[in-house]
Parts: C-alpha cells; sequence; structure tokens
C-alpha cells in the first residue's frame, strides 16, 4: 500500500515539475507545435470543451442577458495580435476586449429562436492563428425555466432507467459526479440486473439555482419494480436530492435514498436524506435480494443477520453458543471457556447468562429492540454483563474489532430450554448495521 | 405567554417574505408565470392490487411558478416562487406545499439573496441550499477579496421549516463564509468556514451532530490547457448518537488534488483523493475513509474515431480500524467509430469494464462487455445493443452470466399533413445462475406509432407491448406484464395568447399476471391537463 501512495505522490510531483516546463503537455505526449496556446476558455464560466458542439443557454441564468465568453491564450513567439469572434458562422466578425496578459472578453445578446455558430480567431503579431475549426460552437437561447431543465432531464434520466439503457443515462451525468462516474456506471446496470419492470414517478419539491452553476433538486418519488431474484413486485416511496450542474443538466451528486444505483448506494450516494416519516426504501445486497430499510441505506450488503435458537439442557454444563461469522451454533459445557463468540445459559426465562469468549466484549441494552440498534455504540464494553430475559439486547465487539448484536426475542420451553434469538453481525469493521 | 418557536417565526418570515414578492411582482420588467394542472383517475383491480404505485380514484395535482426579473434604483433583482397542490398521498404528504421562495438583489457589487439559498462553496465544505440568506460582496473591476456568507436551515423542503408533523425531521441550523482571492487570472485561492448544529430529534435514535469544516481550495492554471485543482478540509465534529447519548468528539481531514489537460484532440484528468474515516461534511461533499485515485483519458483521434479510457481504484480502512481493507478497482475502455465500412449513418461503438473489489470475506470480479451499432437501411433507422456481463465471486455470493440483447427499427413517413412514425422494439435478457443452475430470461416486444400533425400543433404516440419474465427456480414467481400507453400534446390557438399553453393527456393500461395468482392486479391510469406559460 505504501509503494500506491508514493506512486500516487510521484505521480503528483511529476505533474508539477512538468507543469513547470512551459509546453510539456503531458495528455497529448509530449511537446505541443500550437504557434498560439488558449489557456483557457469559457462560456458562461462553463468549461468550452466540456459543453459540447451544441450548448443551450437559458434566459434565467444569463447574467445581463448576455453570453459571455471568456479565455486567456499566449504565443509561442511574439504577442498575441487579436482575438475575434463570429456567432453567425463565419459571415461575420467582432472584435474581443483583449489585455495585455492575453485575457480576452466577448459578449452578445442572444435572441430567441435564433441559432448562433460561433468560431474564435485568435492571431499573433506574425498573422499565426490558432485551429479555428476546434473552437466551432452552437449556441441556442432558451426561455425554459431552470424548474422546466430539471424536469426535462429527470425525465430523460428515467426513461434511460426504464428502458435499462445504461449509455443514455450515463450520458446526464457529470464527470465530476462525487460518487465517481464508473461507480454509477456499474450499479445501475447491476440495478438493471435486480429489476425488472421498473416504474419511477416523482414530483418537485424544491429546485434553487446557485452559485457555479449548481442546481439544488429535492423531490418525492414513488417507485414500483419487479425483483428478479424472487419474482415478487416491490413499492416504494420517499424524498431524495439532487445536485445538477448546468451547461447541459448533468447530475453531480445524490443522496440516499437512491432512485438511480442503489445496489451500490455505499459508494454512489454522498449524505442521506433522513425521512421525517420512517418510511422504508427498496434497497439490495450483495446477492440482489430485494429488501425494504429506512433510508435506503441500512441494506448493508456485508451485514449478516437472521435468527437462531440456542438449547440450553442444563445452565452449567450443556448449553449452546454462537459464531457470527459462520453464522454457526457452538456446544457449550463451560461460561469459562467458551467455545463460540458468546455462549448462553438459561437458568430461568428472566435469567439468561450471556458469557463472551476471551478478547470478546459485550454491553446489554436492557429493553432494546434489535432493529433500533443502527450503530453498535464505541465504548462501555466489559467482559461480562449482566443477565437478561426476553426483549434485551446484548452488543458484542469481538477480538478482530468487529461488531454483532443479538436480542433474546423468547424463552420457550421448560426443560429443554430454548433461546430464541435475532442476530446480526457487520463484518467489515464498522459499527453500522 | 407562549413563546413563538421557529415554527411560527419560520411561518411569519415566509409569509412576509411573500408577500415583498408578491407586491414585488406588480413592478417586475420580466415576469414569467407557468401553471401545470392535472386530473388523474386511477382504477386498480385484482387481488394484488396493494403491489401498485398507483393511488385509487381521481386526484389532482397542481404545479404553479412565478419568476420575475427587474431594476430599482441601480439595482437589479429576480424573485422566484413556487406551490405545490394535490391530494394524492404518493404525490406528497401534504395537500398544500410552498416549492420556491427566494428574492435576490444585486448592484454588481453587493448581492442578497434570502430564501432558497444555494451558495456552492467548494465539494468538502458547503454544496447544499439553505433555506435562509447569503450576502456577496465582490467588485469584479477591482478584484476585490471575493466574500460570501451565507446562514439557515439545511432542509430539501420548505414544510420542513414549520415542522408539522408529517414533514419534520431533525433541525439543522448552518452558517458559513467563504473568502476568495484571484492571485493573477491564473490562480485563485478560497478559504472556507462551515458550521452546521442539529437539534430537536424527532426519534429517540436520530444522531445529532454538532460540526465545524474549515477547508482552503485552489486553482492553478500553469500552462495553456492544464488546470490543476486541490482542495484541504478538516472538521471538528460532536457526535451524540442517540437520546442521552454522550457527545463524542471526532476530528478529520480532506485532501484532494486534480490535474486536467486540455487540448488539441485530447482530454486527460489525474485525481487524487484521500478522506479520513472521522471526516465528516454534513453540507458538502464527501465519503469518509477513502483513498482513491482516478485518471480518464478521453481521444478524438479522427473524426470518425474517438477513444475513451478510465481507471478508478479506490480502498477503505485508512487507519486500521477495520478489520480488514476493502480495494476496488475499476478500469474500463471503449472505442467509438462512425462510418463504418463507409456507411454514412452508422456508428459502432465497443466497451470494456472491469469491475473488481476484494477484502475479508469478499472477492468479486465482473466483467462487462457491450456492443451497440446504430444505422439506417433504407427507410429503418435501426440501434442494437448487445451486451454480456459476467459475475463471479469467490465465496459464492454470485457467479452468474448475464446476456442482453435488444433492437430498435423506427421509421418516418409523411402523409399528406401528418407524419407517421412507427417503431418496434425488440428485446431481452437472460442470466444464467451457475450457483444455483438455473435460468431466467426476460422476452420485452412493443409496437408504437407517433402521429404528429404540425399544422394542428398535435403530437401523439401510442405503444402497446408485452414483458414477460421466466424464472427456474422454485419458490420464486414468473410475471407476464401486457401494456398500452397513450399520449396527446395539443397547442389550441385560443392558448396561443399566452406565450405557451399545452393541453394534454396520458392514459396507460398495466396488467400484471404472477404465477402466485394473488399478487395478479391490473392499473388503468388517465390524466388530462393543462400548461400555461406566459
Amino acid at each position: 500500500m505504501k509503494n500506491i501512495r508514493l506512486s500516487l505522490a510521484l505521480s503528483v510531483l511529476i505533474l508539477m515539475l512538468g507543469a513547470a516546463h512551459a509546453d510539456a503537455k503531458w495528455w497529448i505526449f509530449g511537446q505541443s507545435n500550437d504557434e498560439i496556446n488558449i489557456n483557457y476558455l469559457y462560456l458562461n464560466k462553463i468549461a468550452y470543451d466540456e459543453s459540447g458542439p451544441q450548448i443551450t443557454v437559458y434566459k434565467e441564468t444569463l447574467q445581463d442577458g448576455l453570453v459571455y465568453i471568456t479565455g486567456k491564450a499566449s504565443t509561442r513567439k511574439g504577442k498575441l495580435g487579436g482575438v475575434r469572434v463570429t456567432t453567425n458562422n463565419k459571415e461575420t466578425w467582432e472584435e474581443a476586449k483583449i489585455s495585455e496578459n492575453g485575457a480576452f472578453e466577448y459578449s452578445f445578446r442572444p435572441e430567441l429562436n435564433k441559432d448562433y455558430i460561433l468560431f474564435i480567431e485568435i492571431m499573433d503579431t506574425a498573422g499565426k492563428t490558432n485551429d479555428i475549426e476546434l473552437t466551432r460552437k452552437e449556441v441556442k437561447l432558451s426561455e425554459q425555466n431552470i424548474m422546466a431543465l430539471i424536469r426535462e432531464t429527470l425525465d430523460k434520466m428515467i426513461e434511460a432507467y426504464k428502458n435499462e439503457d445504461p449509455a443514455r443515462f450515463m450520458s446526464h451525468v457529470s464527470e465530476d459526479f462525487t460518487g465517481d462516474e464508473a461507480n454509477l456506471d456499474r450499479a445501475i446496470r447491476r440495478d438493471f440486473n435486480a429489476f425488472d419492470n421498473i416504474d419511477l414517478r416523482y414530483t418537485l419539491n424544491n429546485v434553487t439555482s446557485g452559485a457555479k452553476g449548481m442546481v439544488y433538486v429535492s423531490i418525492n418519488f414513488n417507485r414500483s419494480v419487479i425483483s428478479t431474484k424472487d419474482g415478487k413486485p416491490y413499492t416504494d416511496k420517499g424524498m431524495t436530492e439532487f445536485i445538477f450542474q448546468l451547461g447541459p443538466a448533468r447530475v453531480y451528486n445524490m443522496k440516499n435514498p437512491l432512485i438511480f444505483g442503489l445496489s451500490d448506494a455505499e459508494n454512489v450516494a454522498v449524505g442521506t436524506v433522513k425521512s421525517s416519516s420512517g418510511e422504508l426504501n427498496i434497497s439490495l445486497n450483495e446477492t440482489n435480494a430485494v429488501s425494504l430499510t429506512e433510508d435506503g441505506t441500512t441494506g448493508d450488503s456485508s451485514v449478516l443477520s437472521g435468527t437462531a435458537a440456542l438449547i440450553t439442557v442444563n445452565p452449567f454444563t450443556n448449553f449452546q453458543g454462537f459464531i457470527f461469522a459462520d453464522e454457526e451454533i457452538t456446544s457449550e459445557t463451560d461460561g469459562g471457556n467458551v467455545m463460540g463468540d458468546f455462549s448462553m445459559a438459561i437458568e430461568t426465562p428472566t435469567m439468561v447468562f450471556i458469557y463472551v469468549r476471551g478478547g470478546v466484549q459485550v454491553k446489554k441494552l436492557a429493553g432494546t429492540s434489535i432493529n433500533q440498534i443502527t450503530t453498535a455504540d464505541e465504548s462501555g464494553y466489559g467482559n461480562w454483563a449482566d443477565s437478561g430475559q426476553a426483549g434485551d439486547s446484548y452488543v458484542f465487539k469481538l477480538s478482530n474489532n468487529t461488531y454483532g448484536v443479538i436480542e433474546i426475542t423468547s424463552i420457550t420451553g421448560s426443560g429443554p430450554h430454548f433461546g430464541n434469538i435475532k442476530y446480526k453481525y457487520q463484518p467489515n469493521g464498522t459499527r453500522n448495521f | 405567554m407562549k413563546p413563538l418557536g421557529f415554527n411560527s417565526l419560520g411561518k411569519m418570515w415566509a409569509i412576509l417574505l411573500a408577500f415583498l414578492l408578491s407586491a414585488s411582482t406588480l413592478y417586475a420588467d420580466d415576469l414569467h408565470i407557468s401553471n401545470e394542472f392535472s386530473l388523474t383517475h386511477n382504477h386498480i383491480s385484482g387481488p394484488g392490487q396493494a403491489s401498485s404505485s398507483l393511488t385509487e380514484g381521481l386526484r389532482y395535482l397542481n404545479v404553479l411558478g412565478i419568476t420575475g426579473a427587474g431594476q430599482i434604483k441601480g439595482f437589479d433583482y429576480n424573485f422566484n416562487f413556487g406551490g405545490k397542490a394535490t391530494d394524492d398521498n404518493r404525490n406528497d404528504v401534504k395537500s398544500l406545499s410552498l416549492t420556491n421562495l427566494q428574492g435576490r438583489i444585486t448592484d454588481k457589487i453587493n448581492t442578497v439573496n434570502v430564501g432558497d439559498t444555494f451558495e456552492s462553496f467548494s465539494q468538502y465544505s458547503l454544496g447544499t441550499s439553505l433555506k435562509g440568506a447569503s450576502y456577496r460582496f465582490y467588485d469584479e473591476v477591482s478584484n476585490t477579496p471575493d466574500v460570501t456568507v451565507v446562514s439557515g436551515l439545511a432542509y430539501p423542503r420548505w414544510d420542513n421549516v414549520w415542522r408539522e408533523r408529517e414533514t419534520r425531521t431533525v433541525e439543522r441550523s448552518a452558517f458559513g463564509s467563504r473568502i476568495k482571492y484571484n492571485f493573477t487570472p491564473d490562480f485563485f485561492a478560497g478559504a472556507n468556514l462551515v458550521v452546521s448544529d442539529d437539534d430537536k430529534r424527532i426519534r429517540t435514535t436520530d444522531p445529532l451532530y454538532n460540526n465545524m469544516v474549515y477547508s482552503l481550495d485552489m486553482e492553478y492554471r500553469p500552462i495553456p490547457g492544464l488546470t490543476l485543482r486541490t482542495e484541504s478540509a478538516f472538521n471538528d465534529t460532536k457526535l451524540s448518537e442517540r437520546e442521552g447519548a454522550d457527545y463524542e468528539i471526532n476530528h478529520g481531514y480532506a485532501h484532494k488534488i486534480e490535474a486536467i489537460g486540455d487540448g488539441g484532440p485530447s482530454r486527460a484528468s489525474l485525481e487524487y483523493e484521500r478522506i479520513a474515516p472521522d471526516f465528516q461534511t454534513l453540507l458538502g461533499s464527501a465519503t469518509p475513509d477513502r483513498e482513491k485515485a482516478k485518471a480518464k483519458w478521453r481521444y478524438r483521434y479522427s473524426k470518425t474515431l474517438s477513444i475513451n479510457t478510465g481507471f478508478l481504484w479506490f480502498r477503505n480502512n485508512l487507519e486500521h480500524q477495520r478489520a480488514f481493507t476493502t480495494n476496488n478497482y475499476k478500469p474500463e475502455a471503449g472505442i467509438t467509430v462512425k462510418r463504418l465500412f463507409d456507411r454514412q449513418y452508422s456508428t459502432t461503438s465497443i466497451s470494456y469494464k472491469f469491475d473488481r473489489k476484494y477484502g475479508g470475506t469478499t472477492s468479486a470480479s465482473n466483467h462487462i462487455t457491450n456492443f451497440g451499432y446504430r444505422d439506417k437501411f433504407g427507410i429503418f433507422d435501426s440501434e442494437t445493443n448487445l451486451g454480456y456481463t459476467l459475475y463471479n465471486t469467490k465465496n459464492s455470493v454470485i457467479d452468474s452470466k448475464e446476456y442482453i440483447y435488444n433492437t430498435t427499427l423506427s421509421s418516418r413517413h409523411t402523409l399528406e399533413k401528418c407524419i407517421l412514425k412507427p417503431s418496434l422494439y425488440l428485446g431481452g435478457w437472460t442470466a444464467s445462475d451457475e450457483l444455483a443452475d438455473t435460468k431466467d430470461v426476460i422476452y420485452e416486444y412493443s409496437l408504437g406509432l407517433g402521429v404528429d400533425i404540425p399544422d394542428r400543433k398535435i403530437t401523439s404516440d401510442v405503444r402497446v407491448g408485452m414483458n414477460k419474465f421466466e424464472k427456474e427456480a422454485a419458490g420464486t414467481d414468473d410475471s407476464l406484464k401486457t401494456f398500452v400507453v397513450m399520449s396527446l400534446y395539443y397547442r389550441p390557438d385560443f392558448l396561443a395568447k399566452l406565450n405557451q399553453g399545452l393541453l394534454f393527456l396520458r392514459a396507460s393500461i398495466n396488467d400484471f399476471n404472477y404465477t402466485t395468482e394473488t399478487r395478479d392486479f391490473r392499473e388503468t391510469s388517465i390524466t388530462s391537463g393543462i400548461n400555461i406559460q406566459f
């Protein structure tokens, strides 16, 4: 691992050193032969190249109703002579404002229902120019407001998702997506593998456009799917949030509960919108099995869970224990020498003794349901715990720093006694269930 | 006398703001109103009707939006107001709700925003909307420091502010400030401070955070075409996990550096990120306990050939606090060729993606291959996609092969004043589960016809089809869905005096049949509505 980190640090260092040597363009394999270099170029603060060959600008977002082209250029030899811009496919050209350091700016007021075809020509004093064709861009003005734009984009994403078309869906995702494009791309493909007959509807709660061309969106959604794992239908509803980046609107951030990419919620979602009503949402585990969990987040694929019955024939010499990682019941004969992670000896239905193996620590949560324990406490564990009864839970911190929880759901039988438990185990070392 | 709580104050404040915004509509130079009203009638029948995501009966939905802009004594202002009304609980638990409330005024140096406030400082510090206010000072001409302060409540909707039973949630108040300075046209740095404080648990198990994030972000363009970006952030977090639990104190860090090379036919980016397990940003974006490296390269070799490659690696367990480390590797490569074999309209794409995850008891290797071909054959436009995915885990969680195949044929014909757009979709999916030794198959087909009458400003579409899902495993259900969907959009002349006026009708019938007959149901839905904008 240290080697990986060293390599990464070296890469960044090489990058910096490369940057210090002007014109060393590693992304085009070495030296640039361009006479004119464009340091940067923006259209309404969006990187010129990132907005694609066509861009629609929205009246609502235009500063003073104008489209601004800003950039900076430099030459290998000599000085910049001027910068010209055409908005009508080279029919007429206009001079851009240019400063001493090569920064330039040009603005024009677009009109509705008119297409603008832009080219930018940067010339040095010797008359050499940049490759003008590379600056071609079609610009359209839309009167559509941001809310309508977001609705249109969400509709397209949902349509692509319902039609299980990953390429079309990903065309609405930003390259800077905080959960990483590669994670989302693979996650929606897993969703398509896990679901059939996806249906999704939504209404907007809030749309707020902000700085840097970002738009905050909150929606209520309503969903139904058929699970390919068991063939059963599932429905849920809830509230979630998105951040979109404008240019064309592209998703920059998504929160739990997810409506897209929920098969890898752990990596795709950044943050959680807490449901006020404790609504349960569809989540997927590693085997594509559907479960309904709070906020769609607790379906941690690594958590093991289930029920077991631990039998006590004699609370001193013949009872049973449990190993979380193997989900295996052990035979126990001595509370001082436990074979499982813990053992359970039932003297009476109200006197259930929990013993732990050496290195395992335990904490009792009296009268607490296992469903209420979504995070194991960090501290407060000991080598033993008070006896319990049905309705009590115990949290275990195992010797390898993983956590398990049990709830005694009932004690049945009069001899032998059956201790019925629910359990869950988080093998990844976090305290989250 | 009972003191006014935030509920009452919030409502009063919102009403006052709404009143001011309403008053400003009288003076706005540029005012736009949009309203969409729709009535939906749903009928659900069959023993499995509880599985429908529709609400039985006649329901309405109305969405209103008002935006305006103008000038007063050298100040530019704009405002935004919106509301939603419905009696369908699946659309919203509230029958009447405020969706947007925002006002902004600026003299190009000083800017004040109230209501919905979205100040995006940096990735780690602040990137969400607040119900509150912000002030920004920046003189572009004099290149002064760019200073922004913001304060408010981090709620996803206005109804959270009133704290009514259906929509109340933990109250998260926030304050933030940012100062950014452009040292040169090629270099800027910004310092950010964001503080948030949670209060008013809804349930005893709700965690409450008191969080402070401070960060420094920079952008530098050392040579033409190269952009370097970096951000470093630190946090002081106090967390009470549940009612009665003491506050735990945590500190963490997050660092990120990114280089983007862009010029000529090539665009490449490199990124490295390291986020400590205890780093918490409640208003920004970060996944704690992650070390990540990412690379992307897009190369346009010629007008007809382009190549995309990418690589993502990340891992957890940065401070060895877990039992084991999980590593993820996700490389990918793709190529797109246009005009293959001199076919003018053809586009061919091939991609391969690998998904590797291992650590502890997990070890998964997934291979994803896709082939796409788009072309025009005579009067038909066609699009075909083929996919093969191999899911493989060493601990017998999933071991399966998935095949996807679909094709669409569509055409367009003009018949007097009508444009006819017939289309056919045929698709299938096969998944072989090697562990269970079973094979699942989905067949889908549908036939559609679009009819547009441009003179009458009518567009319409109708589609019929079926989706058949066959499962081999015992105890599971096969299913068959047959459906009809149609839509009609009409822009009548009597609404033409408005900037835009649209009447629409949408209808659908979905019939679901399962092996377990008690799951069968049928849903019929008809929606008609009017959308006006002026």
